[in-house]
Order: structure tokens, then C-alpha cells, then sequence
């Protein structure tokens, strides 16, 4: 087993960066709509081997593998993939590939470069409901980030067709209407994703751990922030804003989130560290 | 010896000829059908016509002719019933030059509008009618699959067909880089001229089933929103119908302003900020450019979209170089598969030349031998024959590999061994 794994950690980061060449091949090139892209597939290969290395890792080290900085990279890696995939799928629009599968690929290979065979791990990291809390907490957060990054190209667009400079940006990124799709798609299930992985970890806290308090303001920062972003989001559904107010309220959203998340991790030595 | 064969191509095109001229030369499909026919029966050639509206070509492969123009003109003349001397000289290419021109042609590089996409699709329609014809024409049926293949190599790897170079189309292409495509949306136009039917006609193209027509003339504008299938509003009504457009064509006579900034901050806000696309092709303007400030508005005045039609035509001459090398790469595969196909003669008679000698020398000892005897010479004499001709086959593949094959060479070894060349059995 332990030799898979470490062909696994040899392998992803290459598969990662043989698909980054071909979207970005894809990118650069002029399309010919007859002509079906087979990164797609390259994609899906790597990520169904990815799942398939953090499964093994879990069940070789007996932990849910979050416990090192290398697997915690190696999982916000498959989780950009994945939500980059399901955009991709759902709006079969692939010429925007090569910016999330450059993330994808530069996380995986710092993973691969860090990553040990230790076993030391946390008891918590045993824990299944604490695993599933993970999931969809990063889950969450890759697709707030997909979000803003689609919120930046249709800014980045919106300016280049005011502006007249109708460059490579403008020829190859696809529609501002295409963009705003995915971010507003990748932002609400995002949000979904992050309150349900939230609510676990709440639960988490009070039925595991020990010294679990509401008041404690890194959990108040953290729900704060979420359900200022997902009011944000309804008032923006509710009022129908479309455009560059949906794109700048994606983007500043998960700055915000950023920033709170760095301020609970700068609160607390402990909570939400890896070995 | 050899059969000397080649490949030619005689061209009247926007180079050479002037309207008229090519209007009497276009080629009809049965016109075609006739041609290649005849060209087959009377001069065994295999024959194939481009003729579209900016040129009409020939191309013909076969045995050398010395006044093979003289004999085509004649053709073209009976065919189109013209005076032989009322057809202008062409501008003929052969071997490697007449197969670099289809390749530029199918790439685009010789049309009219650079980087046309219509001509792949009509170089595609040859290769079918070839395909339908009676009677084979292997050779001029690949050289057609090269065109292709060197039309959709320029169209992927180069930009020499992106951009638009009409304002009509450059507006759409504008358009469908913000809305994607046309389904579910809105156009409004404002105006009923020709310049406002064109550019409608244009939106209609790239599936834009959804109108909305303004004008100050009603009579006018309700004819034009009969062509359109669309309502038609008043122009005091151009707010409110600005407010469900996703976009609107500003095509009119006014001398004034017919929205400015205070009125499209109104509508902006009534829409929610949803983005439109403001074209104005009037001259003088109807839109004040200080609407294009607002978020979510996209103006662009006909400067602007002659502007984007300016730079494509830049970008796309930019892209001429790259668009070479494709054809280039292409002239070099043809010319590989070109000289393998002209070996393929040789060495097959070659082959049949020894098994005859080979069958003839058995048979003449036939009588003599017991059936060990006959089963031994005959493996003898195959195993002696392959080794004889292992030294020339090889020498005749590696020299088209390395490109160094001579005709001469080819010559020599019909000449050396008195080959025959095979009865051809045509199907016409």
C-alpha cells in the first residue's frame, strides 16, 4: 500500500501539470468548435486518482488525512480540482481551465515535496463526523475561491470591453455571461457547502471536544463572516443584481473570508493548526 | 519507361480576372460533372472544379500533355458555351505549386476576405463530389483531404480567421462575447433604414429570434417590425424598451441626442444593473458617449467597432506567417505521400516482372522434377527473388523518406528490366 502511495505522490503532481499544459494549450489556441478538447478527460483521471491517494493515505495512517500541512495542501488541491471539474461540466465552457488547474497543480506539487510517512496524528483525526466536517468545509472554501476567481475574470473582461483593448483576455476568456454563471453557481453552493461544514464542526466541538465555547471569538469570527456572506448573497438573489455588482460582491466576499480566517488562525495557536 | 504523370491547376480568380470575367467562367454542378468526364475520357486525366463566386480552378492529374491549357480551354468553351478566345489566360501552377495553391486557397490565404470561413466548407464540397464521381480519383481525392486538413490546421492553430471585418459582424461578435448567445435575448432597434435592417439581419444569422423595433416613423418602423416578427414601440417609448434589451442598435437619421447619461442611469437602475450592449451606427450619434460610463454598459459607436474591424484585419495579416508554415508543413506531407505513390508502380511491376521470370524458369523444368524437387525450388527461387529485390525496394522507399528520389531513377528501372506498365481497367 505504502508503495502506491508514494508512486501516487510521485505521479499526481506530474498528471496535474501535463493537464495544466493542456488547457493552457487550450487557452492559447484558436477553437475550432468541431473539435472536442480531451483535457476534460486528462482531468478527471487525475482526480479520481487523487481521491484515490487520499483515501489510501486515510486508511494506511488510520486518519482522516488532514494532518500535516502536505495532506491539507494535497485536499485544498482536489477540492479546487473538483469544483473547477463540476463548473466545467455543468456549463461545458473549458477555456478557463488552465487558471484553477495552475492552483491545482502548483498545491499538489508543494504537497508531494512536503509530505511524509508519519503517523503521529491528532485522536480527533479519527474521527469520521470530524472528517466529514473537513469535507465540507473545504469543499467550501475551494468553491468560494473558484467564485472569485471567475468574479475576477469577468471584471478583468468588463474592463477590457469598455476599454476597447480587445487582447488575448478578451479573445479567449469566454462571455461575461458565461462567467457570472459559474461564479454566482460556484458562490451558492459555496456558501451551502461551508454552513453545512460549519455546522458540523460546531458539532464536532461540543459533542468531542472539551474545552469547545460559542463565545469563543474564533467561532464568532467564523460564523460571522459566513453569515455575512451568505446575506449577502440572498440580498444579491433577492434584488436581482447581475454583473460587476455580483462579481465585486464574489470577490470582496471571500477576501473577507480570507482575512477572518486569518484572523482566527492568528487568535488561536491550536485550533485549526497542523503538526 | 515511367509514366511521366502531373499535376496541374488552371485559376481564374479576384487576381487575374475582373467580375464579368469570372461570372462567365463559374461552373454549375452539372457543369462540373461534365467536365470531369470528359477529362477523364478524352485525356484519362482525373480532374476536379473549384468554382465559387471569387474564382473557378481546375485542377488535373494524369499523364503529361504538351498543350494541355489549349485542349481545357477548348473544354470550358464547349462547356460554357464562350468563344475559346473570350477566355482569359489562367494562372497555371504545376506539380508541388498547383498543390501549395489549394492548400492556401482552403487556408484562406487567397481569398478576398482574409481568413473567410466559407471556403473549407466549399473545398469540402469537391472532395465529396470527387468522392460521388464515376471513375476513381485517388490522387486528386487526397490531394482535396491535404486542403482540409490544411484549412482546419490554419483555423486551430492560428488566429487568421478570428475577428470580424464587417461593422455588422463585428457588433455580433461583440455582443456574443457578453451574452454568449442570443437565446433569451432581447435586441432592440432603433431605426428602420438599411443600416438598422442590415445589422438586424445580421443578429438574425447568429440566432437572435427575439425583436424589439423603434422608430420615429411609424410607418417605417412597423414595416420593418413586420420583417422582424417583432413589436414595435414609439421612439418616446425607447426608455421603457431599453429596459427589457439586452441589446440595442442605434441606427437613425437624428441629429440629436436620442438617450443621454441621466436617462440610461434610470433605465440602468430599473434593470438592476444588468448588462447592455449599445450600438451606435448612427453618424451623427444618438447615444451621448458619457452612457458608456455607466456600469453595465457596454457602448460602442461605429468608430469604435471600425476601430475593431481594423484590428482584426491587423491580426489576422499578423497571422499570415504562421498560417505558411501550415501550409508549408502541409506541401511537405503531400510531397512525401506524392513520391511514395509514384514508387508504388514501379516497385509492384518490378515484383511482377520477377515472379514471371521466376514462373517461367520452373515451368520450363517442371517436366523434370519430382514434387520435393518443384516444392524445394519453388521456396528456393521466392527466397532468391525477395533477396534480389530487398537492395532496389529499400533504395526506392529510403530515397522518397529522404527525399532525394529522382525521376531519373525511376526511369532507369523501367528501362533496365523493359517493365510494362499494367492496362489500366477505368470504370467510365
Amino acid at each position: 500500500m505504502l508503495h502506491v502511495i508514494h508512486i501516487l505522490e510521485v505521479m499526481l503532481p506530474l498528471l496535474y501539470l501535463g493537464v495544466f499544459g493542456l488547457y493552457l494549450r487550450h487557452f492559447l489556441q484558436s477553437k475550432d468548435h468541431g473539435t472536442p478538447f480531451r483535457g476534460t478527460h486528462f482531468l478527471y483521471a487525475a482526480l479520481v486518482l487523487h481521491v484515490s491517494y487520499l483515501t489510501l493515505r486515510g486508511i494506511t495512517f488510520h486518519h482522516f488525512p488532514v494532518s500535516s500541512r502536505a495532506e491539507f495542501l494535497s485536499l485544498v488541491a482536489l477540492c479546487v480540482g473538483l469544483v473547477y471539474a463540476f463548473a466545467e461540466t455543468r456549463h461545458k465552457e473549458s477555456d478557463t481551465g488552465a487558471f484553477f488547474i495552475a492552483i491545482v497543480a502548483i498545491l499538489q506539487v508543494m504537497a508531494s515535496l512536503m509530505v511524509e510517512d508519519s503517523t503521529t496524528h491528532l485522536i480527533l483525526h479519527e474521527n469520521p463526523v470530524y472528517g466529514v466536517h473537513v469535507i465540507f468545509t473545504m469543499f467550501g472554501f475551494a468553491a468560494l475561491a473558484v467564485s472569485a476567481l471567475y468574479a475576477l475574470m469577468y471584471v478583468l473582461l468588463s474592463r477590457q470591453l469598455k476599454s476597447r483593448e480587445l487582447g488575448v483576455i478578451f479573445r479567449r476568456l469566454p462571455p461575461l455571461s458565461a462567467l457570472e454563471n459559474m461564479s454566482r453557481l460556484a458562490a451558492t453552493s459555496g456558501i451551502a457547502l461551508l454552513g453545512l461544514g460549519l455546522a458540523l464542526g460546531h458539532f464536532v466541538g461540543l459533542y468531542i471536544m472539551d474545552d469547545f465555547n460559542f463565545t469563543d471569538p474564533k467561532i464568532l469570527i467564523t460564523d460571522i463572516a459566513w453569515l455575512a456572506y451568505a446575506l449577502g448573497l440572498l440580498v444579491v438573489k433577492v434584488r436581482g443584481l447581475s454583473g460587476l455588482r455580483m462579481a465585486y460582491f464574489s470577490l470582496f466576499g471571500y477576501m473577507t473570508f480570507i482575512l477572518a480566517m486569518v484572523a482566527v488562525n492568528t487568535f488561536s495557536s491550536t485550533f485549526h493548526s497542523f503538526q | 519507361m515511367a509514366a511521366n504523370l502531373e499535376l496541374n491547376c488552371f485559376s481564374f480568380s479576384h487576381q487575374n480576372t475582373d467580375l464579368a470575367q469570372r461570372d462567365a467562367l463559374s461552373f454549375t454542378k452539372e457543369q462540373i460533372e461534365l467536365f470531369v468526364a470528359a477529362s477523364r475520357m478524352h485525356w484519362a486525366l482525373e480532374a476536379a472544379v473549384l468554382s465559387t463566386c471569387n474564382r473557378t480552378e481546375f485542377y488535373l492529374f494524369g499523364p503529361a500533355r504538351p498543350a494541355l491549357w489549349e485542349d481545357v480551354r477548348a473544354l470550358i468553351a464547349t462547356i460554357r458555351a464562350l468563344e475559346p478566345s473570350a477566355i482569359p489566360r489562367p494562372a497555371a501552377r504545376s506539380a508541388e505549386q498547383a498543390a501549395r495553391h489549394i492548400f492556401r486557397v482552403s487556408a484562406s490565404l487567397e481569398s478576398l476576405a482574409l481568413g473567410e470561413n466559407q471556403i473549407l466548407s466549399q473545398i469540402k464540397d469537391v472532395h465529396e463530389q470527387i468522392l460521388l464521381s464515376p471513375g476513381k480519383s485517388p490522387v486528386l481525392e487526397r490531394l482535396f483531404q491535404f486542403a482540409i486538413r490544411a484549412g482546419k490546421q490554419v483555423r486551430t492553430q492560428t488566429d487568421l480567421c478570428t475577428g470580424s471585418l464587417s461593422i455588422g459582424s463585428a457588433a455580433v461578435d461583440l455582443a456574443l462575447k457578453i451574452f454568449e448567445n442570443f437565446q433569451r435575448r432581447q435586441v432592440l432597434i432603433v431605426g428602420a433604414g438599411e443600416t438598422a435592417e442590415t445589422t438586424a439581419a445580421h443578429f438574425t444569422t447568429h440566432g437572435a429570434e427575439s425583436f424589439v423595433v423603434t422608430n420615429r416613423g411609424q410607418e417605417r418602423g412597423r414595416a420593418l417590425a413586420t420583417t422582424l416578427r417583432a413589436p414595435f414601440r414609439p421612439l418616446d417609448e425607447l426608455p421603457a424598451a431599453l429596459e427589457s434589451a439586452d441589446v440595442a442598435v442605434f441606427a437613425t437619421g437624428s441629429t440629436d441626442f436620442l438617450i443621454n447619461r441621466v436617462q440610461m442611469k434610470k433605465v440602468m437602475k430599473a434593470r438592476k444593473h444588468r448588462a447592455i450592449f449599445v450600438i451606435d451606427i448612427s453618424n451623427p450619434r444618438n447615444v451621448e458617449p458619457d452612457v458608456g460610463k455607466l456600469d453595465g454598459v457596454f457602448l460602442y459607436n461605429i468608430d469604435d467597432l471600425e476601430h475593431v474591424v481594423a484590428a482584426n484585419l491587423a491580426s489576422r495579416q499578423g497571422e499570415i506567417p504562421a498560417a505558411e508554415a501550415v501550409v508549408q508543413h502541409m506541401v511537405n506531407e503531400w510531397q512525401a505521400w506524392h513520391q511514395a505513390m509514384e514508387i508504388t508502380p514501379t516497385i509492384a511491376s518490378l515484383a511482377r516482372f520477377f515472379e514471371q521470370v521466376r514462373e517461367q524458369e520452373l515451368s520450363r523444368h517442371n517436366s523434370r522434377l519430382t514434387d520435393q524437387e518443384r516444392v524445394m525450388l519453388e521456396e528456393f527461387s521466392r527466397g532468391l527473388i525477395k533477396k534480389l529485390l530487398h537492395n532496389p525496394i529499400t533504395y526506392l522507399k529510403s530515397s522518397v523518406e529522404n527525399k532525394t528520389l529522382r525521376k531519373e531513377d525511376l526511369n532507369l528501372v523501367w528501362a533496365l528490366y523493359n517493365l510494362q506498365r499494367e492496362e489500366q481497367t477505368d470504370e467510365t
